[in-house]
């Protein structure tokens, strides 16, 4: 090689340089451009395959949700629709029994209004609706010992004429020996007569004729003498009688007079005993039988408080009947909800959302708890 | 003499007693210037209706003279008739 060689390669390493030098400038862009170009058609592809398979996977998971939700939303209206038949049966139960202790009460308070009524029928007397069987009792037992005591002052008071009676009879009786003796005088009287009458007889008779007309005389008086005898006899005799006759008077009097007043006394205390306790026990029944009275009144009270307790079910009742409305709406939207698909849902779900919310918005429970204490009902 | 005059009765002042009864206070109403007369029951365990009669009427007859009746001693039983027989209305329980 020569020196010529040399320099043609010195030019050609210029040219050459110069050369590359101008391509750099004009291809190095373009280049990078097609580089970034192929690198972004590149990304683009490869995004594109991831995106499409996370697609189908995320299709898929949202299915097998959609899925379990229907399951769960199936459950769910089960379940409600046990709720509702469970709420339907205690309705009906509570219904059936608050009718029958409605009934139970009314008739309660029936039996009670008519038992008040036996009772005041029972301790009135029969005849005056006025006076209380008690109060009559008293009254009776005051009788009693008012007739009692009027009895023995009768009895006093025929014994105190009695014996005045008997001391009369006795004045008269003690008169009788004194009119015995008089009559004993007569008697003496009319036998001396006698005796002088036979005496003038005698006479009379010795005298002979002359003494006839005097033995007449004589005869005469000896027949008025037997008959003054004749007459003292009877009289004697009826004097006796009354004699025997007062004494008689006197065994009766003493009958009817002396009465032994002991039996009397026993009887007084008993029947005071007896009106004691009459009276304590009148006095008793009339307290008891009030208690009773307003003990019934109580429980009148007591009752019809109970009846308007039970009103207090048809609270109760409505609250449960809303409750069982809610749920079947609920339930009407899980069924709708059911018949849909996810995309379905997704452009309807909102509204059924809505429309649920909005009817709990609208309707509210028509009882509020706070009624129920208001009320202030003691049920039992 | 003194103007109170007490007549003590028996044991048994009954029907059969009414004759010294009467004769008793016959004797007493006879007396004068007496304003009292009392019965003295100390010793009686018994009386019945006519020794109440008696008293009725010996009650009755010292009233018409103005002369006014009690009783004394009265026990027992007989303090019980007496009470039963509202005796202590005309006689004063001394």
């Amino acid at each position: 090689m020569e020196f010529r060689d040399g320099v043609i390669a010195l030019l050609a390493v210029a040219v050459g340089y110069a050369i590359g030098l101008i391509t750099f400038w004009v291809v190095s862009p373009i280049l990078s451009v097609a580089i970034m170009l192929l690198w972004q058609v590149y990304r683009n592809r490869q995004t594109q395959k991831a995106s499409v398979s996370t697609q189908t996977s995320q299709d898929k998971a949202i299915n097998l949700d959609w899925h379990t939700h229907m399951q769960l939303y199936q459950e769910a209206i089960a379940t409600v629709d046990e709720c509702e038949a469970n709420i339907n049966n205690v309705l009906t139960v509570q219904n059936d029994a608050v009718t029958l202790l409605g009934d139970s009460f009314d008739g309660l308070g029936r039996l009670m209004t008519e038992q008040t009524g036996f009772i005041s029928d029972l301790v009135k007397s029969t005849d005056d609706a006025e006076i209380f069987h008690s109060e009559q009792m008293k009254q009776f037992a005051n009788n009693t010992s008012q007739t009692l005591e009027r009895f023995i002052q009768s009895t006093i008071e025929m014994s105190a004429s009695t014996m005045e009676l008997l001391e009369k009879v006795n004045l008269i009786y003690e008169s009788m020996p004194q009119a015995m003796k008089a009559l004993q005088d007569i008697d003496q009287i009319s036998s001396q007569t006698n005796l002088l009458a036979l005496n003038a007889a005698i006479e009379a008779a010795r005298a002979g004729e002359a003494g006839r007309g005097f033995a007449v005389v004589a005869d005469e008086v000896r027949a008025l003498s037997n008959r003054s005898a004749g007459f003292s006899d009877g009289i004697q005799k009826q004097l006796r009688s009354i004699q025997s006759q007062i004494e008689q008077l006197t065994q009766h009097v003493s009958k009817v007079a002396a009465q032994d007043m002991s039996y009397i006394i026993d009887a007084k205390k008993d029947i005071d005993t007896a009106l004691k306790q009459i009276i304590i026990k009148a006095e008793k029944d009339s307290k008891v039988i009030a208690r009773i009275d307003s003990s019934a009144h109580e429980l009148e009270t007591a009752i019809s408080d109970t009846i308007r307790g039970l009103q207090f079910s048809d609270i109760t009742s409505q609250s449960l009947t809303y409750t069982n409305q809610s749920l079947h709406h609920l339930k009407d939207a899980l069924k709708q909800v059911t018949t849909m698909s996810h995309e379905e849902f997704g452009v309807a779900g909102e509204a059924v959302t809505e429309k649920i919310g909005q009817r709990r918005n609208e309707k509210h429970n028509p009882v509020s708890r706070n009624e129920i204490t208001s009320g202030e009902i003691e049920l039992f | 003499m003194s103007n109170i005059q007490i007549i003590v009765l028996p044991e048994r002042f009954d029907f059969y007693y009414h004759k010294a009864f009467t004769s008793d206070y016959q004797h007493v109403l006879s007396l004068k210037d007496i304003n009292h007369i009392i019965l003295d029951f100390s010793r009686v365990l018994y009386l019945d209706s006519s020794a109440l009669g008696m008293m009725v009427l010996l009650h009755r007859k010292a009233q018409e003279r103005g002369l006014t009746t009690a009783i004394k001693g009265a026990h027992g039983q007989a303090e019980e008739i007496l009470k039963v027989a509202n005796m202590q209305k005309i006689y004063i329980i001394e």
